[in-house]
């Protein structure tokens, strides 16, 4: 039966081809395409290497985790990266994709790889100077004026020597703990090799957990063995949670010092965690934060 | 009106015509703006063996591939729907209730979750591939369990088995909710987006190994139709009037969770099509298995077209989860039919 349906669909089309296509094959109006290559970025660290790089108006596509710079928005969002659509990327007619390598080759990239898009998988760490690893693969990949690498390395071993600055005036190491919000109903504490232990690590506080490793519920009694100095959040978790007050109705959140001393430090997510380009900004930022200042 | 829809919109040729329609339709929508121009081009450079250019490839390797599968996979799930409550006597009962859906469940998130910790580095591929056949092998597995379990002295008790594939259900989903427990963050987000469906990854390799299993289970099912028939009179009845019904009842039970198997593994789990599409049917003309498993195919193919084209259309570039559209298209145009229904004095 299926045989059948698939033959006569072919059949109908081959038709539609024969009387109304075999003539005009070869005069499809040219592409009007932009000066650079049409580079579509699956990481929102990527993003924000790209467009240090000078190749925001090339950025045809973007991930969810594009925020950075504001202007990303006018980018068409392909979505998640776990629920992408090889239509609807190949759909912006790119020439070049990156994504991060640890989110692997989605089924979807896969295909679009197969219709000929160059697809380049990019190392990421935790690293300060993880921007800089990233853009010298993107700057290798597209012939970028080294200049602008330059410039990029410059601007983070700069924003580097501050935080060693701002680490100097640090008397003791603060126990930083990271909970991740989606609501009261969620919420997550970052355990060892998170992003977000690295940035605390880099800031000069120590992660409050030990005892495993990625995300993991926070429960009220883990809250009180952590003991954590210092509270951090992204703005958009303790906003789930109606800020502050929202955190105090938590059990076992009023009982830890850093809610009592009034520690809570919310900054934002991609700027936090995402090791862009911004990463040793945010870590002396965070630093700062740490001190208490 | 209900009349004329009884008797020419849902009959089995018309059914066909449209399930025709609609899959030449589909082909003409996607992000990818696609005219008659670009479509006879595909089909052009397939029939003279050309080199496809960017739109020929993504017509003939992603939009038709997906496209067929979503039918293979709506035709597969709404003929598993319409056999399973032929087997329990029952319009209520779906594929889930003999164990396949929470066996799939089970295994797909226990190797999202286990493979990850056994190799962070393990390729895309090799974790997407275990992901389906996870599913199939926990389909199965899960289904002969609830089928050793309802054996007893050479008959199969249907009554048995109904409690066992809730109990086996209910386990696999403890388990399940154990394995999602211990998940990190990104693995949550696979499991989500897995259990509520996509034909995203849809490629010829998989339409190759899903569509003989598929086509071939419904073939053994449409056998079954007379037998269901008679069975709906109880089943002594069934057997005096000649069917092997222990056999048939075996025969359905293991297609079933095939069918539905590797329809789990290709597309994750989709909701809804299985149970509601045969009783659609059922309420406009009436339980005949010979009529039902032909016309729950079609329009369960039909069905998945049209809601996987919404899906992969309606937020273009990206893409929605299936599951989310069967139930929000599918959920009121049933509870209308209800209504109707009841105003017709039409019974269930």
């Amino acid at each position: 039966m299926k045989k059948s349906v698939i033959n006569g669909l072919i059949g109908i089309v081959i038709m539609a081809s024969v009387f109304s296509c075999r003539e005009q094959i070869g005069d499809r109006p040219v592409e009007t395409k932009p000066s650079g290559p049409r580079i579509i970025s699956l990481s929102g660290m990527l993003t924000e290497v790209l467009y240090d790089l000078g190749y925001g108006p090339d950025i045809v596509g973007v991930d969810a985790t594009s925020t950075f710079p504001g202007s990303v928005t006018d980018i068409p969002n392909l979505g998640h990266i776990s629920r992408l659509n090889a239509e609807g990327i190949l759909s912006v007619k790119p020439d070049i994709i990156f994504l991060e390598s640890a989110q692997g080759l989605p089924d979807p990239v896969k295909q679009a790889k197969n219709a000929g898009v160059k697809v380049i998988s990019i190392p990421a760490t935790h690293y300060l100077n993880n921007a800089v690893t990233a853009a010298a693969v993107i700057a290798q990949e597209l012939q970028t004026d080294p200049g602008l690498l330059k410039n990029l390395a410059l601007t983070v071993s700069n924003d580097s020597l501050r935080l060693n600055q701002a680490l100097m005036g640090m008397a003791f190491s603060p126990k930083v703990l990271f909970i991740y919000a989606r609501g009261a109903g969620r919420l997550m504490a970052a355990g060892k090799n998170t992003p977000a232990a690295a940035i605390i690590e880099k800031a000069g506080g120590q992660n409050a957990i030990h005892s495993f490793e990625d995300y993991r519920a926070l429960t009220p009694e883990s809250l009180v063995e952590a003991a954590p100095d210092i509270i951090l959040m992204f703005e958009t978790g303790l906003a789930s949670l109606d800020g502050e007050e929202g955190l105090r109705q938590i059990p076992g959140i009023a009982q830890t010092p850093a809610f009592k001393n009034g520690k809570i430090i919310a900054m934002d997510g991609q700027y936090l965690t995402a090791f862009g380009p911004r990463a040793a900004k945010a870590a002396t930022e965070l630093a700062l934060k740490l001190r208490g200042e | 009106m209900m009349a004329l829809l009884k008797k020419y919109l849902f009959s089995v040729p018309a059914l066909g015509i449209a399930l025709l329609i609609c899959t030449a339709g589909a082909l003409f929508f996607g992000a990818f703006g696609t005219g008659i121009r670009e479509i006879g081009q595909a089909f052009y450079a397939l029939g003279y063996s050309e080199e496809p250019d960017l739109s020929s490839y993504l017509i003939l390797h992603i939009r038709l591939p997906r496209i067929l599968l979503a039918g293979l996979t709506g035709a597969g799930l709404a003929v598993a729907g319409a056999a399973i409550q032929g087997l329990f006597r029952n319009p209520m009962a779906d594929p889930s209730l003999i164990g396949v859906t929470g066996g799939a469940m089970l295994f797909a998130v226990g190797s999202i979750v286990l493979m990850g910790a056994l190799s962070s580095h393990l390729t895309g591929f090799l974790q997407q591939a275990s992901i389906a056949v996870f599913a199939f092998a926990g389909g199965l597995a899960t289904t002969y369990a609830v089928y050793f379990l309802s054996r007893y002295q050479g008959r199969t008790q249907v009554m048995t088995m109904l409690l066992a594939g809730i109990a086996i259900t209910a386990l696999t989903g403890a388990v399940a909710g154990f394995f999602i427990y211990i998940s990190n963050e990104q693995q949550l987000r696979d499991i989500t987006f897995w259990s509520l469906g996509s034909f995203s990854g849809s490629d010829w390799p998989g339409f190759l190994i899903a569509g003989p299993v598929i086509i071939a289970g419904f073939v053994v099912l449409i056998k079954a139709a007379r037998p269901l028939n008679a069975l709906l009179l109880g089943e002594k009845e069934a057997v005096s009037m000649g069917f092997r019904v222990e056999r048939i009842k075996t025969r359905i039970i293991l297609v079933t969770a095939l069918i539905v198997g590797v329809c789990i593994s290709i597309s994750g789990i989709i909701g809804f099509v299985g149970l509601v599409i045969p009783h659609f049917l059922r309420l406009i003309r009436g339980t005949d298995y010979r009529y039902l498993m032909k016309a729950s195919a079609l329009l369960g193919a039909v069905f998945l077209i049209l809601t996987d084209t919404l899906a992969r259309t309606i937020i273009a570039p990206a893409e929605l989860p299936i599951g989310i559209l069967t139930a929000i298209v599918g959920a009121p145009f049933f509870l209308w039919l209800l209504i109707r229904s009841r105003q017709d004095r039409l019974t269930l």
